[in-house]
């Protein structure tokens, strides 16, 4: 191996083999499912490199907070965030290869298209499997996490993470249309409930007692309130980027959201417990 | 890249380098490409040209496989084709079949089946329709 850097690399390299586990891992049920094949031809291409765009101011901050290893400055989380892309680019192909969900006879626009849109959830899934398959040196990003801002991006990343296996489906609207107006207003309830126990009972545990001394409904407000909002305009984003909302009506836009923030709303509130 | 930092004495791996390069490579190609195919590309509408690849005599019955060539950039989702056999001006049987997808410049492959042998007969093949997915 190089001479000059072979003992600094070999973590790297560790660390490397552990995303490529986490972005197969964390993106099977998405390699395996066949809405995300099916996408990667038919959506728009413009809201592909959107989606693609975005993902990479997300992966520099999961980067910030875990990532392959304790990062010190904006550079190593903006490399994180990079070799993370790569990987899941590499994962997508691989999987997709062997599942001959892709082949030599396709078009390059389907291939790319296939590919580039595993490859979000694959970087996402590489990028945390620092944090999920050991990894040490927490007490630094315990404090980073603990800013408010901290804690919003995680639970934006938390909502992703368990909304993106479900948004590409079918289910999301079929389950919208099944629903009654009340049924969705139940599921809001619900989510937002749900998001303020979790907040209660997982977001504290091992948290400074700053928090626990605050107002309850300061609580609610600071962070079941704005924490489902964001489940909201995260699931939205993402039945756009998906499709399902174009030639739509705005309330039945409305419920496939409320839908899709469900799962989003819980992981969200679950983000210290999943990322 | 070897100054020194926070307490960090190693600079940043040589192998992190090249695949945060790699990484961003795949991330500009891709959103390159995806930028000149949106400037460009998804402008004419399904153009499904079918063509009968081979037949395959079968236990019971006959094989014709079919491969579906889409020319035109938007993909097309449940394309039905219809396959016809005719003796001249008769009708001797129909069959038919549908691609779940042939999306943009790509093909996919299906067959037909028919009772009678389409070897001696004029086999006529055409696209009814798609969804727009």
């Amino acid at each position: 191996m190089n001479e000059l850097s072979s003992a600094s690399n070999e973590p790297f390299l560790v660390g490397l083999a552990r995303a490529f586990g986490g972005a197969i891992v964390f993106s099977l049920p998405l390699f395996m499912t066949m809405e995300m094949w099916w996408l990667g031809f038919h959506i728009d291409p413009l809201r592909l490199l959107l989606l693609l765009l975005l993902a990479i101011p997300l992966l520099v901050g999961l980067s910030h907070f875990i990532g392959f290893e304790p990062t010190f400055e904006w550079k190593d989380d903006v490399l994180d965030a990079f070799v993370a892309y790569g990987v899941g680019f590499m994962a997508a192909a691989v999987v997709l290869l062997l599942f001959s969900v892709i082949t030599w006879d396709m078009s390059a626009r389907e291939i790319v298209g296939k590919i580039a849109l595993q490859a979000v959830p694959g970087s996402i899934g590489a990028l945390l499997a620092q944090s999920q398959f050991g990894g040490q040196a927490r007490g630094r990003d315990q404090k980073r996490r603990d800013s408010y801002a901290g804690e919003t991006f995680f639970m934006a990343a938390g909502a992703l993470f368990l909304s993106l296996n479900v948004a590409p489906t079918e289910e999301m609207v079929l389950i919208s249309y099944m629903m009654t107006p009340s049924h969705a207003l139940a599921a809001c309830v619900l989510s937002l409930a749900l998001m303020h126990v979790f907040v209660y009972s997982v977001g504290f545990h091992g948290q400074s007692a700053r928090r626990e001394g605050s107002h309850p409904v300061g609580l609610f407000l600071r962070y079941s309130v704005v924490g489902y909002a964001i489940c909201l305009v995260i699931s939205f984003y993402m039945l756009w980027t998906f499709g399902r909302t174009g030639g739509m009506a705005i309330d039945a836009v409305a419920m496939a959201t409320v839908v899709l923030s469900f799962p989003a709303a819980l992981g969200a509130a679950a983000a210290r417990l999943i990322l | 890249m070897a100054k020194d930092r926070n307490k960090r004495e190693s600079a940043i791996p040589l192998w992190e380098w090249i695949f945060a390069w790699i990484g961003f490579a795949l991330v500009a190609t891709t959103i390159g490409f995806l930028a000149y195919k949106a400037a460009t590309g998804d402008g004419t509408p399904p153009d499904i040209e079918l063509r009968a690849e081979s037949v395959v005599p079968l236990e019971r019955g006959y094989l014709v496989t079919v491969s579906a060539s889409n020319r035109g950039d938007r993909t097309a989702a449940d394309v039905k084709v219809e396959g016809e056999l005719r003796k001249g001006a008769v009708t001797v049987e129909k069959s038919e079949m549908s691609f779940q997808y042939v999306p943009g410049r790509s093909q996919r492959t299906g067959g037909l089946y028919f009772t009678h042998d389409p070897r001696p007969l004029q086999l006529v093949i055409r696209a009814h329709g798609y969804e727009k997915p």
